[in-house]
């Protein structure tokens, strides 16, 4: 039976998607079948780590949630553009990057059930091992019934006091949602700061298990989200950190 | 002469009515392939509290179905049978509720056996929340000194796999009749619509498999007396319902004639039936 992961972070600019889009390229190089939705409908943006280009987006979350198409027609198979020789597949499903399509999910709203049957189509006929979840920051209806779908929720944060706080609420609702499993990644942890130490103060403060500390990385940011960081740098630390991870999400 | 023109004027007023109240009907019912929609509609006056709706939701990728019946008859009811009607279309178009967030913190299992969480949205039932909950809400706290309120039944079908989902607000349950008859009544999930604010609505779920047929009626039909005062009754409902259906509206002209040959001219009340049918595969 597929996982269904969230990965969600209380504000923006923590690393979620580039940490979603790895992970899926980690656990697709061990083999398994990985989807990737992209929800955050209000920013949206992991298809550029794909190379996927705006113009060649032909069927989006919101041709789905419109009922222009069916959930299965807007997941594209991007194995290729993660690496060479991946023996998995990525299927990704992205939201649109048009104004109008974004104002009008913000304007109208949609029936959030359709993210739920979505889903389970999704990991039914393309056979899924791991269907993540790259949510919109912040809590809002698709987010909340992400985080309630899931069988594991990873929250990413960085070491910044704005973090820590909308985290400890990210956790709260998680925990009054009952959430099977969660996690949490510390991204962008300045080189100076022990891992070791990171881990177990952030662990204290929430009770919640830390699944990697990452440090910051000058090589992930002149890359730019214009790639899948580990499988063009499959020997640095930063995939070291992350490898675990997918071995546990791959499970 | 003032006393004719007075009660011609008031006929001309009623018929404005009557065709007004026509108009909250849906003029056109909506087509689904493999699927049959018909209903019927007898005011026991010029207007009635009664009342049914059929239209699509979530782009066309289900059906709504309303049938409902405001407490009494005339002229003071069709106006708030307008009001139910329109609210509850109205609403059943809003997406955003964040009230199955409270669901899923009671207490009882996470996960079902199949290792669902039972109590999470799927597609239509934020449409029947939203519009059963709020027009009760809007109805109880701003019209409750009308003491208007309605029995109300909303189902949201999915024509693709035949699950229906509803909610059942205190209405004359719903039949679900197969091959040998009525295979299952769709009971209330909640109470009266228009009386507690605050009041809660249950969804319920049934399958409608190929041949089977939802059959939807106001009391008009169970509680139809002759001139004895006999009711028509749901028990002789049932019997008649024992034969197979060949088409939503063939049931319909049964019944109907059934109840009209027992009732053979004494008064009746406010009548309206829907009748579902999918066809066999």
């Amino acid at each position: 039976m597929a996982k269904i992961v969230s990965v969600h972070s209380f504000r923006g600019g923590t690393g979620k998607s580039n940490i979603t889009a790895n992970l899926a390229a980690l656990v697709a190089m061990s083999g398994g079948r990985v989807g990737i939705v992209d929800t955050d409908i209000a920013s949206p943006g992991i298809h550029v780590l794909f190379g996927m280009k705006e113009d060649t987006i032909v069927h989006s979350l919101n041709d789905y949630l419109w009922g222009r198409c069916t959930i299965q027609q807007t997941a594209r198979d991007v194995t290729d553009r993660a690496g060479r020789e991946i023996p998995g597949r990525i299927f990704l499903v992205p939201s649109s990057v048009e104004a109008d399509e974004i104002g009008r999910v913000l304007s109208e709203g949609y029936d959030v059930g359709l993210l739920n049957e979505g889903f389970r189509h999704l990991i039914e006929d393309f056979d899924l091992d791991l269907l993540l979840v790259d949510t919109h920051p912040g809590l809002n209806e698709d987010t909340l019934l992400s985080v309630a779908i899931s069988d594991l929720l990873l929250i990413i944060l960085r070491p910044d006091q704005q973090d820590y706080l909308g985290t400890g609420v990210a956790v709260e609702i998680a925990r009054r949602l009952r959430v099977p499993q969660m996690m949490l990644v510390v991204n962008k942890v300045p080189a100076v700061f022990s891992a070791a130490e990171v881990k177990a103060r952030v662990e204290e403060a929430y009770g919640v298990e830390v699944a990697a500390v990452l440090p910051h990385s000058d090589e992930m940011m002149v890359l730019a989200s214009g790639g899948v960081f580990v499988t063009r740098y499959p020997m640095h630390p930063m995939a070291a950190n992350l490898k675990p991870l997918a071995e546990r999400l791959a499970v | 002469m003032a006393l004719r023109e007075r009660d011609t004027s008031l006929e001309r007023e009623m018929e404005i009515a009557r065709r007004i109240q026509a108009s909250f009907l849906p003029q056109v019912l909506p087509q689904f392939p493999g699927w049959e929609i018909a209903t019927r509609f007898e005011p026991a006056r010029q207007v009635a509290g009664d009342f049914y709706d059929a239209f699509p939701l979530v782009q066309n990728r289900r059906l709504g179905l309303v049938i409902g019946d405001v407490c009494d008859k005339g002229v003071g009811a069709a106006l708030f049978m307008a009001l139910f009607r329109t609210l509850i279309r109205a609403f059943a178009q809003q997406h955003y509720a964040l009230r199955w967030m409270a669901d899923l913190q009671l207490e009882g299992p996470a996960r079902d056996e199949e290792g669902e969480r039972p109590s999470l949205p799927s597609i239509g039932t934020t449409a029947l929340k939203n519009a059963v909950e709020l027009t009760n809400r809007y109805m109880a706290s701003t019209h409750g000194s009308s003491h208007m309120f309605a029995t109300l039944f909303f189902g949201v079908l999915d024509p693709a796999t035949g699950l229906l989902l509803f909610i059942n607000g205190g209405h004359e349950p719903p039949l679900l009749i197969g091959a040998s008859g009525v295979k299952a009544e769709l009971g209330p999930t909640g109470p009266l619509v228009g009386i507690f604010a605050e009041a809660q609505f249950e969804i319920g779920s049934v399958r409608v498999e190929p041949g089977d047929t939802l059959l939807a009626f106001t009391d008009g039909v169970t509680e139809a007396r002759n001139a004895n005062g006999d009711l028509f009754g749901r028990d002789r409902l049932r019997t008649l319902l024992a034969r197979p259906v060949l088409t939503a509206s063939e049931l319909l002209d049964y019944v109907q004639a059934h109840v009209d040959e027992h009732v053979s001219g004494a008064d009746t009340d406010d009548l309206a039936l829907l009748a579902l049918h999918r066809q066999p595969g």
